[in-house]
C-alpha cells in the first residue's frame, strides 16, 4: 500500500486526474450553500439569454436563469448518477464474473458468451433501451447508466479471476480444504481488485457521458433539473447569442471525464502487478 | 480462414441475432401498459382497442407471439409503428443509408488519421508529435460526443459558414457529423496504433529487415505496420458498436436522418415496434462488424487462416 501511494504519487497526470476529481466533488458538496442566493431554477424571461455581468457571471440561459448556478447545481447530480449507476453496475458484475470465473462450468461459459455479445453492444444503446421500459427520471437514468455497465464489469472480473484461478496459492488453499467461499473472498477477490477500481475510475467517467449524452437527447429527467447534458439542450437555440450556456456545461463534463480518465490511468499504471516488483 | 471456421462463426452470427431478438422482444413485453392501448392511443374507444388487439395477435400466448415475430423478422416485416399506423419498416428502411454513410465516412477518417498519426507517434516517440496526439487523443476520449458536435457548429458553421449546421444532402452536410462521430473513434485507434507499433518495432525482423537494407518506409509500412495491424483491426472492431451509439447522439446534434434519430424519436413517443426493430438492426450491424474484422484479420495474418 505504502508502495503504491508513493508510486501514485510520482504519477503526474493520475494526481491531476486526482486533483480534478476532488475538485469537482468539492463542487459538488458546496453546491447547496453556493446556489442559496442565486436560485438555479428561477425563470425570469424578461432576462433570457444575458450576456456574463457581475450577478450572472456566466450570463442567463433561454429561461433567464443564471448559467453558473446551474451548472453548479448540475454537479452533485451529474456525479450522483454516475457513481450511483457504477455502484449499480459493480455489485452484480463482480459477482456475475466472481462466480462465472471460478466454477468454470457449463453455465458459467454460456453465461460469459451472453456477456462477451453485450460488452460488443454500445453502452448507450443498452441505456437507452432501458430508458424505453423504466421511463424519465433521475433514478430511471442512474438504473440505465448502471443495468448498462454490468457486462463490463462482470467481463473486467472474469478475466482477473481466470488469471489467478490457477495459480498455486489458490490450488493451495483448495487442497488444504478450504471452503469455495473463503476461497472466493479472501484469496481471489483481493487480487481481482485492482483492475476492478481502475475499471469503477473509467467506467464514471464514460457513465457521466452516457448519462449527460441520454439528458441531451430529451431522455434524461424532467427540463428543469439542471443535469449538464440537459443545460446544453436547452442552450441550443442561443448558439449565436448565448455560447457560454453551451459551453460552461460542456466544460464541466469534459473537465470531470478527464479528471476521472486520467485517475484511472493512473491507477492501472500503478497498480499494474508487472510493474509491481 | 477455412470454409468450416467462416461457417462456424456465421452460425454463431445468427445465433446472436436470434437471442438479441428474442431479448428485445421480451423486454418490449416488460413495458407497463397495454400495447394495444398505445396504438390506439388514450382516448379511443374499447372497441378499437380490442380490434387492435386481435389484429396484431396480442391475445394470443407470448409464445406464440414470440414464434411469429421471429418467423417474420427474415422477410424485414417488424409489425406496424404505434406513431405512424405505417409498417415499421417503411419507416426503417429509408434510415439504414444516412446512417451507414455517417458511420463509415466517419470510420473512415479516423483510422485514417488515427492509423497515420499513432505510427507517427510510436516512430517519433518522446518528441511534440507524440505529446500532442496523446492530448489530442485524451480530447477526443473525454469531450462529450454531442458537445464537440455543437462546437463545430458554432465555430465552422454559425461563425465561420464553411459547412452547413445540420441536414442532408450534398458531400457538404456530411463533413461535421463525421468529424464529431470520429473523434472518439480516432482517439482510440491512435493510442493502439502507438502501442502496437512500439511492441512490433522491438521485434528481431524489423532488425533483419533495416540489415538487409530496406527503405525505412518499407520496413515501416511493409513489415511493422502490417505486424501492428492485428491488434488494430480488433479493436476496430470491436468499437465499431460504441462508434454506432455515437451516431445516435450525433445524429440528433445535426438532424441528420439516420437510424439514431429514429431510434431516439421512438423512445419518445413510445412507438414499440420501432424502437425494437432499431435495436435489432443495430445489432446486426454490429455482430456483423466483428464477423467482418475476424475475416480482415484472417486476411492480414496467414496464421490465423488455419485457426
Amino acid at each position: 500500500m505504502a508502495v503504491f501511494l508513493r508510486r501514485f504519487r510520482r504519477h503526474t497526470s493520475g494526481m491531476a486526474g486526482l486533483a480534478l476529481v476532488l475538485l469537482i466533488g468539492l463542487v459538488a458538496v458546496a453546491a447547496p450553500i453556493v446556489t442559496r442566493d442565486i436560485d438555479p431554477l428561477a425563470v425570469d424571461l424578461a432576462i433570457s439569454a444575458q450576456p456574463p455581468s457581475t450577478r450572472f457571471w456566466l450570463g442567463t440561459d433561454e429561461m433567464g436563469r443564471s448559467v453558473a448556478m446551474r451548472v453548479i447545481a448540475g454537479a452533485p447530480i451529474s456525479l450522483a448518477i454516475a457513481v450511483a449507476g457504477v455502484l449499480l453496475a459493480m455489485i452484480p458484475g463482480v459477482w456475475i464474473g466472481l462466480l462465472a470465473g471460478y466454477y468454470e462450468g457449463r453455465i458459467g461459459s454460456w453465461l460469459m458468451r451472453g456477456i462477451d455479445a453485450l460488452v460488443a453492444f454500445p453502452r448507450i444503446l443498452l441505456a437507452i433501451v432501458i430508458i424505453s421500459i423504466a421511463g424519465q427520471g433521475i433514478i430511471q437514468l442512474m438504473l440505465a447508466v448502471g443495468l448498462a455497465s454490468i457486462p463490463v464489469f462482470a467481463r473486467v472480473m472474469y478475466v482477473a479471476v481466470q488469471s489467478v484461478r490457477h495459480r498455486d496459492y489458490v490450488q493451495a488453499a483448495v487442497a488444504v480444504g478450504a471452503r469455495d467461499r473463503w476461497i472466493l473472498l479472501r484469496h481471489i477477490l483481493p487480487n481481482a481488485f485492482a483492475p476492478i477500481l481502475v475499471q469503477a475510475s473509467l467506467n464514471i467517467a464514460t457513465s457521466l457521458q452516457i448519462a449527460a449524452g441520454l439528458s441531451f437527447l430529451g431522455l434524461g429527467p424532467a427540463p428543469p433539473t439542471p443535469e449538464w447534458g440537459a443545460i446544453i439542450d436547452g442552450g441550443r437555440t442561443l448558439i449565436r447569442q448565448q455560447p457560454l450556456v453551451i459551453i460552461a456545461p460542456g466544460l464541466a463534463i469534459a473537465l470531470t471525464v478527464l479528471g476521472f480518465n486520467l485517475l484511472g490511468d493512473g491507477l492501472r499504471d500503478t497498480l499494474d502487478p508487472r510493474l509491481n516488483r | 480462414m477455412t470454409p468450416l471456421l467462416v461457417a462456424r462463426r456465421l452460425a454463431a452470427l445468427l445465433v446472436t441475432v436470434v437471442v438479441v431478438s428474442v431479448a428485445t422482444f421480451l423486454a418490449m413485453r416488460m413495458v407497463p401498459g397495454d400495447p394495444a392501448r398505445l396504438a390506439a392511443g388514450p382516448d379511443a374507444p374499447a372497441e378499437t382497442v380490442e380490434a387492435i388487439r386481435r389484429e396484431w395477435g396480442l391475445d394470443q400466448p407470448l409464445s406464440i407471439q414470440l414464434g411469429r415475430f421471429l418467423a417474420r423478422l427474415p422477410t424485414g416485416d417488424f409489425g406496424t409503428s404505434y406513431r405512424t399506423k405505417a409498417p415499421v419498416w417503411s419507416e426503417v428502411a429509408p434510415r439504414l443509408f444516412p446512417t451507414f454513410l455517417l458511420t463509415v465516412t466517419g470510420m473512415g477518417l479516423a483510422m485514417l488519421f488515427g492509423i497515420g498519426a499513432g505510427l507517427l507517434s510510436a516512430v517519433r516517440r518522446g518528441t511534440w508529435f507524440d505529446t500532442g496526439v496523446s492530448v489530442l487523443s485524451t480530447l477526443g476520449i473525454s469531450l462529450p460526443v454531442f458537445w464537440l458536435g455543437i462546437l463545430l457548429m458554432m465555430v465552422f458553421a454559425a461563425r465561420l459558414r464553411w459547412f452547413p449546421s445540420s441536414g442532408w444532402g450534398e458531400w457538404r452536410h456530411l463533413v461535421l457529423p463525421s468529424l464529431t462521430l470520429g473523434a472518439g473513434f480516432f482517439a482510440s485507434i491512435s493510442r493502439m496504433t502507438r502501442s502496437s507499433m512500439l511492441e512490433v518495432l522491438r521485434d528481431d525482423y524489423i532488425r533483419t529487415a533495416t540489415a538487409k537494407g530496406l527503405s525505412r518506409r518499407r520496413v515501416l509500412l511493409g513489415h511493422a505496420l502490417r505486424n501492428a495491424l492485428l491488434p488494430i483491426i480488433t479493436v476496430a472492431g470491436l468499437e465499431f458498436g460504441r462508434l454506432l451509439g455515437g451516431a445516435v447522439i450525433t445524429e440528433s446534434v445535426f438532424a441528420w436522418p439516420g437510424m439514431g434519430r429514429l431510434l431516439v424519436d421512438s423512445v419518445k413517443f413510445r412507438d414499440y415496434p420501432t424502437v425494437q426493430a432499431c435495436v435489432i438492426i443495430l445489432a446486426v450491424c454490429i455482430a456483423l462488424s466483428t464477423f467482418l474484422s475476424d475475416l480482415l484479420n484472417a486476411y492480414v495474418d496467414p496464421r490465423l487462416r488455419r485457426g
